[in-house]
């Protein structure tokens, strides 16, 4: 150990008169005299024996609990994870990407829903064919001129000649052959 | 309960558990040392008392954020001193002119102080004034040394040299010291 170590620690250790007679002696031979010995002493323990040094502000701890507090690990790391910008972009590229698509193959036309009630149906489209079963007498003709031979002239063609109780239809048997013929093709 | 398992742990398992964001034990890291840090930028920082509160904060703050890299095999002391050291340094680039404008005053303020004798008050307000005359490293060994009564093996930790070596520039800076308060214990030759 050099002198000046060994000095060095015999001065923030002991006092003078603490020292051991062969200390002593080292002492009085390194520096010169103990008062040079106290002399040092005391700017060390000048130093240590300060009183007026400041006390830290409460605000700073404060402070540091409230940082800590903000740093404090949620309860899902997962939503802390630290993502690079690349990643981030490529996600959003991908998630865009995905709902582009989506879209595209869901058909976009929206046509707006209309409830109709409708109580009464009219239908103005007739049937394309009417069957009409009709007694055509062959030989009404024949049968007319006997029994009502002035009644016959040459202006009635015989086909025309349709009996009136048996074969024509008047309006109220066409409505009802209609309406029959309506319900029959619903 | 919990405060008192906390309070027989280490410093640095103490910061283990910072880095998992244990707000109780920064608290109580921040009890532990935060008044020998405040003594130690007191008196770095020329006793500007509103600026050594400010740089405990932020060292506080320079704790909490790379509390994950600290390495817990290390000794926290060293470690956080090493810090304030080097937020020192920057202060006193900062104002390296400001800093040699106080030592021509200082110089110029001794010369009246030989004449006059100094109770012990006196005494400790020339030790200050010394101290801001010493060079940056010297200054912030002696701090380390008798302000915040570091162990001299931390100190040399923290300064990376053998602890031989810090006794020695040890006692060349009280000497210096002394030097400059030579009125006030007058060595009987």
């Amino acid at each position: 150990m050099k002198p000046t170590e060994k000095i060095e620690e015999l001065l923030s250790t002991k006092s003078f008169d603490s020292l051991t007679p062969e200390e002593q002696a080292f002492v009085i031979h390194e520096l010169g005299s103990p008062s040079e010995y106290e002399a040092l002493r005391k700017v060390g323990a000048g130093l240590s024996a300060k009183v007026d040094s400041p006390t830290p502000n409460p605000r700073i701890l404060k402070n540091l609990q409230h940082l800590m507090q903000e740093k404090k690990p949620s309860a899902f790391p997962v939503f802390q994870l630290k993502v690079p910008a690349y990643v981030s972009a490529m996600l959003i590229i991908f998630f865009s990407s995905i709902a582009w698509i989506a879209a595209k193959t869901t058909s976009t036309e929206t046509e707006p829903l209309a409830v109709v009630k409708t109580d009464t149906i009219f239908l103005t489209q007739k049937a394309d064919t009417i069957y009409r079963e009709k007694v055509v007498y062959r030989y009404r003709y024949a049968a007319m001129k006997k029994y009502f031979p002035e009644e016959i002239t040459t202006r009635t063609s015989p086909v025309a000649e349709q009996p009136v109780e048996s074969g024509s239809i008047n309006m109220k048997e066409q409505e009802e052959l209609e309406a029959l013929l309506v319900s029959g093709s619903k | 309960m919990f405060f008192n398992r906390l309070t027989k742990k280490r410093d640095e398992e103490l910061m283990h558990l910072v880095s998992q964001g244990n707000e109780r034990a920064m608290t109580e890291l921040y009890h532990r040392h935060s008044r020998n840090l405040l003594r130690y930028f007191y008196r770095m920082l020329w006793k500007e008392e509103a600026l050594a509160q400010d740089f405990l904060q932020d060292l506080f703050i320079k704790i909490i954020e790379s509390a994950e890299r600290f390495d817990t095999n290390k000794k926290f002391s060293t470690w956080i001193y090493s810090i304030a050291h080097n937020m020192c340094k920057n202060e006193y680039r900062k104002r390296a002119f400001r800093q040699a404008l106080r030592d021509v005053t200082w110089v110029e303020g001794t010369e009246d102080m030989t004449h006059r004798r100094f109770e012990e008050k006196e005494f400790q307000r020339a030790l200050d004034e010394a101290l801001e005359t010493l060079e940056e490293e010297d200054k912030h060994l002696f701090l380390l040394r008798h302000e915040t009564e570091m162990p001299l093996e931390e100190i040399a930790q923290i300064l990376d040299c053998p602890v031989g070596t810090v006794k020695s520039r040890l006692f060349y800076i009280r000497k210096k010291l002394a030097l400059k308060l030579h009125s006030y214990h007058p060595v009987k030759e």
